[in-house]
C-alpha cells in the first residue's frame, strides 16, 4: 500500500493504518530500534509504541516521508528506554560509546545557561548536515542516528573500519567548528 | 550542553537525511520531494556504488545455487561437522561488541535476549522467577564495559556485562545454558525480579540440527501440545539438517541489518522469524530463509551458522 493511502487510514481512524504500517515498516522500525537498544524483546515493544505514537500524532501530522516520521518515532522511544536501562544498569551498547563520541563536539565552555532549544539546534545540525558531502553525511548518520557499529559501516560502505574513525573523528571535528561558528563559542 | 541533546537533536534532522543514510528509500519506495504541493512524485535510485552491485549479485548467485538442489552440499555438509571457535572477550579499546557476556568455566556465554519478566508485581515475585533457576552459582562481577574488556588476560568466571546472581537452568546444560536474577525497584515501591538467559555456542561441533534442538534446547521434550503440527514437522526436518559455515552476510539477508540491495522492504520475501515458546517460556527463534537455510537466533551462531533444508519445507512459513 502506498504511503498516502496509509496516511489517509490514520486520518480515517481506520485500524488498518497499523496492520499496514507493521507490514510495510515494522522491520525498519525494528532495525532501527534493535541497533540501539540489541534486544529482540525491548525492540519489538518499542515497534509497538511507535504504532501508538504514530495513530497518535497522526492526526494531526500528515507526514511527507512515513519511513523517516516513524524512524523518528522508534529511535526516540528507544532512546528513553535506553535511558531508563542505563539508570538500572542493564548495559549502554553502542548509545554510550556514541555519546561519548558525541561529546567531543560541545564546546567546552557550552554552560547550562547557554543551552539552545532542541528545534534550533536541530535547525544547525540540519545546515551541518548539507554542507558534508554525501558520504560523510552517511556514514556520520550511520553512526551516530542509527548508532551503527564501526565494523557495520565499513563493511555497509566498504571502507576498512579506520577509514571510517577518520572519517568520523574528522566529521566531529567539523561539527564542533560549526557549532562554535553559530555563536556557541568558547 | 550534555550529549544527549545532540542526540535528541539529531533525531529531528531533514527526514531524507534519514532513509538516505540507511539506503531505506533506495530502490523503489516513490515518495514526494522538493514539491511544496506533493503533486510529483520522484522515483528515488539505488545506490549505484559498485560493492552492492557485487554483494548482490553474489547473493542471488548462491541463492540459485541453493534452491537448484543444495549444490553446496558435497563439499559443505562435511561428516565431521562444523566447529565454532571459542568466542574471546572484545580487546580494549576495540569496537563495541553490544551484547550481553557472561563468563563461566572458562566460556564466554552471550545474552539470549530472553527474559522472564511480566512487569507485573504478581508475577515478577523470587518465588516465581526462582522457579526456573538451578544451582546458584554466584554473583556476577560486572566488570565488562559492553565495548571494553580491561580486565586481566583471560576469563574470570562470572566475569560480565551486568550484575546478578548467576544460576543454571534447571532441566538445561550447564555448558549450554545459564541464566541470571536481577531485581529492580518499581516507581510504585517494592521489588520486582527478572531473569535473562545466557547460552554458550562457542568451541563446539555442530553436526546436524539435533546436536542444538535436542542435545541442547530439548525441543522435543519442551514444546507445550499446542504446538503447530507443521511447525513440529518442521522441527524435525531441521533436526536431521546439516550445519554449515557461511562467510559473512553472504547468503542470508539478514533480518535485521538489510539485504544487499539495500531495500528492506524486499526483506520479508526471503526471510521470517519463526519463534517457540517452550513451556518454560524461554522463547527462542529461528531466522528462516527461503532459500532452506535456519539459523537459530543467538548471537554465536547468528549470519555464519546455518541449517539447510529442502527450500520446498520452508514454503509453509511464507504463506
Amino acid at each position: 500500500m502506498e504511503d498516502t493511502q496509509i496516511i489517509a487510514l490514520y486520518w480515517e481512524r481506520d485500524e488498518r493504518a497499523i496492520s499496514e504500517t507493521a507490514e510495510k515498516y515494522g522491520r525498519y522500525c525494528h532495525s532501527v530500534a534493535y541497533g540501539i537498544l540489541q534486544n529482540n524483546e525491548d525492540s519489538e515493544e518499542c515497534v509497538n509504541d511507535t504504532y501508538t505514537g504514530a495513530w497518535n500524532s497522526i492526526p494531526p501530522h500528515k507526514p511527507e516521508l512515513l519511513s523517516a516520521f516513524l524512524a523518528k518515532i522508534t529511535r526516540r522511544i528507544s532512546l528513553n528506554r535506553l535511558r531508563s536501562r542505563l539508570t538500572k544498569k542493564r548495559g549502554g551498547g553502542q548509545y554510550a560509546v556514541t555519546l561519548g563520541e558525541l561529546e567531543e563536539c560541545i564546546p567546552s565552555s557550552f554552560a547550562a545557561e547557554d543551552m539552545l532549544q532542541t528545534h534550533e539546534l536541530t535547525r544547525i545540525l540540519n545546515e551541518f548536515l548539507e554542507e558534508l558531502s554525501t558520504e560523510e553525511r552517511r556514514v556520520f548518520l550511520c553512526r551516530y542516528w542509527y548508532l551503527d557499529p564501526i565494523k557495520d559501516i565499513a563493511k555497509r560502505f566498504s571502507f576498512g573500519e579506520s577509514k571510517v574513525k577518520m572519517m568520523l573523528k574528522r566529521t566531529r571535528e567539523k561539527l564542533l567548528t560549526h557549532l562554535e561558528k553559530e555563536g556557541i563559542t568558547l | 550542553m550534555k550529549p544527549e541533546q545532540l542526540q535528541d537533536a539529531l533525531n529531528e534532522i531533514k527526514d531524507e537525511y534519514i532513509t538516505d543514510a540507511h539506503g531505506e528509500n533506495s530502490v523503489t519506495e516513490s515518495a514526494s520531494v522538493g514539491n511544496a504541493k506533493g503533486h510529483k512524485k520522484k522515483t528515488r535510485t539505488l545506490w549505484r556504488h559498485k560493492p552492492f552491485r557485487i554483494v548482490f549479485a553474489t547473493t542471488v548467485g548462491l541463492i540459485l545455487l541453493a534452491g537448484g538442489g543444495l549444490l553446496l552440499s558435497t563439499s559443505l555438509f562435511g561428516k565431521k561437522g562444523i566447529y565454532i571457535p571459542p568466542r574471546e572477550l572484545p580487546k580494549p579499546s576495540s569496537s563495541a561488541d553490544m551484547v550481553g557476556l557472561l563468563c563461566h568455566n572458562g566460556k564466554v556465554y552471550v545474552s539470549t535476549g530472553a527474559y522472564n519478566y511480566s512487569g507485573s508485581s504478581d508475577v515478577d515475585t523470587k518465588e516465581t522467577v526462582f522457579r526456573y533457576a538451578g544451582t546458584y552459582l554466584g554473583e556476577a562481577i560486572d566488570n565488562i564495559d559492553d565495548w571494553n574488556w580491561n580486565g586481566p588476560e583471560g576469563v574470570v568466571d562470572l566475569a560480565s556485562t551486568t550484575g546478578g546472581s548467576v544460576h543454571t537452568v534447571v532441566g538445561y546444560d550447564e555448558d549450554f545454558r545459564l541464566c541470571k536474577i536481577g531485581e529492580w525497584y518499581p516507581e510504585e515501591g517494592g521489588v520486582r525480579y527478572f531473569i535473562d538467559y545466557y547460552e554458550c555456542l562457542s568451541g563446539i561441533t555442530l553436526t546436524k540440527g539435533s546436536d542444538l534442538l535436542e542435545d541442547r534446547l530439548h525441543l522435543s521434550e519442551m514444546l507445550p501440545d499446542t504446538t503447530d503440527p507443521a511447525v513440529k514437522e518442521f522441527l524435525a526436518l531441521l533436526n536431521e539438517a546439516p550445519f554449515v559455515y557461511v562467510e559473512d552476510n553472504s547468503v542470508p539477508y539478514n533480518i535485521y541489518h538489510g539485504d544487499p540491495t539495500g531495500d528492506f522492504r524486499r526483506k520479508k520475501n526471503y526471510s521470517t522469524r519463526l519463534k517457540i515458546t517452550p513451556i518454560d517460556n524461554v522463547t527462542i527463534s529461528f531466522i528462516v530463509y527461503k532459500n532452506g537455510y535456519v539459523c537459530y537466533n543467538q548471537y554465536d551462531m547468528s549470519d555464519n551458522y546455518f541449517m539447510v533444508v529442502d527450500p520446498a519445507s520452508v514454503e509453509f512459513l511464507f504463506q
